[in-house]
């Protein structure tokens, strides 16, 4: 920080694909959070699951909303990383409580978990070096 | 005997790095078999495993990372609050680099309009090794000192001849090196000081004639708003830009005392579409201009140029470098005569000058200080007899009263400062003048910086601070017994003697050797 040295290796903007997976997790995130906010009846059922209906569906589903806005911000790589980490949350109480078949969805919940997973840790990656304090050792 | 207090650090890290993924394991069951709410806590622990595992055994880049994990973040984190720190609480008054905080203050109060006197005595080191004024026994009443007046061009008659009513301008500083708002606030202030500005090597100076200050346009190597496509001068454009009403004096760049014998430098973080316009440069990569102008590779090729130089634009034209190497010089004077060009001025810049970005090794180590350049100059102009001949300005770290005296006694008709005005624009120095975050709007283009840089609030600054060095200058000249700035000489300061070759010169051989041939010769200003 604040060194004048003009030799720092520069970084190079993120490829313009990476927009696809950026936008495909704040596209999930988004409506996952509007079901979850507005007492869709699925996501009842698996909150009553889970032992958290109906604090911690609100609870989850503000995070979602909140991931989906940091996602299409210019500070998408933290997006990406608390997006992973509300998925892993998510892969814990599908291993753990849930099932991975939910409501009769053929598997649906959690094909959409890998997708948001993967497109967001694609993301992550990619740009890991615009995080704060770590991005510098990544 | 000792009694160590110290910390373990590698046990401190050991205990980190394996109690981290045993709570994830006990938060995962506890979650499970508790409440699914505790995996709020599981989800970071996790990450941070991973996070470690990577640190641990999955980089090599970083030692420290591998072989503590984690908690050796806290260095990088330590590092990097690490300027600020030492600037707000553990660097003395002294201390800092550029500028100490008794020299930013100095400007401060000056620009605010504040009276600057301090108390008790002064915060620097008399070690004896530090050019000092010498007051006379005889101050001069302060009605009796004669105002300053400097025409540059009268040499050659000019019909464009410029005169200076003050003895110092706003150094060479680009619209791309600053932002829009700090050339703005620079040039509105110059306009009400009655002081020019140089608009430093940034191509068509869009910024700096908003404000219709007198500007020195000043070209660099790369010409940039006067150049061919193969880098060399375009003489149409030169004559078109020399006939705007605001541009007074061309300035040829040969060399800059931060990165002597190197180009100008602008990163690619700085660099908008409209600089890359003005410039006519592509976006996306670091400008780099380069050493020297394709016309000037000897004495003769580069008097020649400046003779080109000053027929196409009809202005007074000067050249500026940092000293390298005194016979290279005497060369250049030789050839000056040779071909009876005279520039209308030499512009010194020291060693010590600022600099948006420039290498670190040109930074520290190399080129000549201004003090030690200056009588070099001063007394080699004298030894060819073309003294007369040429106006000398003088530039580097220039921003107090005392300071710019001791360059005007030195040889300087008059003196550059652009840091000088940066501070008195608000600069706190926090030397990010590269990253384009400058986080007082100067040395950036972004938006959201520059909002807090009000033009017409900071120009008032910038011409506060002239006036207040105005004060101080007149005071100065009193005390040193002199009615008018060109009786300054050698005689009034006090040289640290220094080596030169095998012998090591004493500090009044070398005095007595300038102030004789100061006595032997006519100092050109009236």
């Amino acid at each position: 920080m604040g060194s004048a040295d003009p030799a720092t290796p520069k970084r190079s903007p993120a490829p313009l694909w990476l927009w696809v997976p950026r936008l495909i997790a704040a596209g999930v995130m988004a409506f996952v959070a509007y079901l979850k906010l507005t007492d869709n009846p699925g996501d009842v059922a698996i909150f009553t699951q889970l032992g958290m209906e109906p604090h911690g569906r609100y609870l989850v589903g503000v995070i979602e909303g909140f991931c989906a806005l940091v996602l299409i911000s210019p500070y998408a790589p933290v997006g990406a990383v608390l997006t992973s980490g509300v998925m892993l949350g998510a892969l814990i109480g599908h291993a753990t409580k849930l099932g991975f078949i939910v409501n009769d969805d053929g598997g649906m919940h959690v094909g959409l978990l890998a997708l948001v997973l993967v497109s967001s840790l694609l993301v992550a990656y990619r740009r890991r070096r615009e995080l704060p304090l770590i991005g510098d050792t990544l | 005997m000792a009694i160590s207090f110290a910390v373990d650090l590698e046990k401190v890290s050991r205990a980190a790095n394996i109690s981290i993924p045993v709570v994830a394991g006990v938060s995962f069951v506890a979650g499970h078999y508790l409440t699914f709410y505790l995996h709020f806590l599981t989800v970071p622990l996790i990450m941070l495993t991973g996070l470690n595992l990577y640190y641990l055994h999955g980089q090599k880049s970083h030692a420290l990372l591998a072989n503590y994990g984690i908690l050796a973040q806290m260095r990088y984190l330590f590092e990097s609050l690490g300027p600020e720190l030492r600037q707000y609480l553990f660097m003395s008054d002294t201390e800092e680099r550029p500028f100490n905080r008794v020299e930013r203050a100095e400007v401060y109060r000056k620009a605010k309009g504040i009276d600057s006197a301090s108390a008790f005595g002064s915060q620097l080191l008399f070690g004896g090794s530090d050019f000092k004024l010498l007051h006379s026994m005889y101050p001069v009443p302060k009605e009796e000192i004669e105002p300053f007046s400097l025409t540059v061009g009268e040499e050659r008659g000019l019909a464009q001849a410029y005169r200076l009513s003050k003895p110092l301008m706003i150094s060479a500083m680009s619209y791309g090196s600053l932002g829009g708002n700090a050339v703005r606030a620079l040039a509105r202030g110059a306009k009400k000081a009655g002081i020019p500005m140089n608009t430093g090597e940034g191509g068509y100076p869009k910024y700096h004639l908003m404000e219709s200050c007198d500007l020195i346009f000043q070209m660099g190597t790369a010409k940039f708003g006067v150049r061919e496509d193969d880098g060399t001068l375009d003489d149409e454009r030169l004559a078109k830009l020399a006939g705007e009403a605001s541009i007074k004096m061309i300035e040829v760049k040969l060399s800059q005392g931060a990165k002597p014998g190197k180009g100008g430098l602008l990163p690619k973080e700085k660099i908008t579409e409209e600089i890359a316009e003005l410039r006519g440069v592509p976006l996306g990569n670091d400008v780099v201009s380069p050493p020297f102008h394709p016309e000037c590779r000897d004495p003769a090729s580069t008097v020649a140029f400046i003779r080109r130089v000053q027929e196409v634009s009809g202005l007074p034209v000067g050249i500026k470098l940092c000293l390298g190497r005194d016979t290279e010089l005497v060369a250049l004077l030789r050839a000056m005569k040779a071909q009876n060009v005279f520039p209308d001025y030499i512009s010194i810049d020291g060693a010590e000058g600022g600099t948006g970005a420039a290498p670190k090794a040109f930074m520290d180590d190399f080129g000549v200080p201004l003090l030690e350049a200056l009588p070099v100059v001063d007394a080699r102009l004298i030894e060819e007899n073309i003294r007369d001949k040429m106006k000398l300005f003088a530039a580097g770290k220039l921003v107090s009263p005392g300071k710019q005296l001791l360059a005007l006694s030195l040889g300087a008709d008059a003196v550059y400062t652009a840091r000088g005005f940066m501070l008195a624009l608000g600069c706190i120095q926090a030397l990010q003048c590269n990253a384009n975050t400058c986080p007082v709007g100067i040395t950036t283009h972004r938006p959201e910086l520059q909002r807090g840089l009000d033009i017409e609030g900071k120009s008032r600054r910038v011409a506060n601070y002239v006036h207040a060095l105005e004060h101080d200058w007149e005071e100065a000249l009193s005390a040193l017994g002199k009615k008018r700035f060109s009786e300054l000489s050698p005689e009034n300061v006090l040289m640290p003697g220094r080596q030169q070759g095998d012998t090591i010169l004493t500090r009044e051989d070398e005095q007595q050797y300038l102030i004789n041939l100061r006595r032997n010769s006519r100092r050109p200003q009236a």
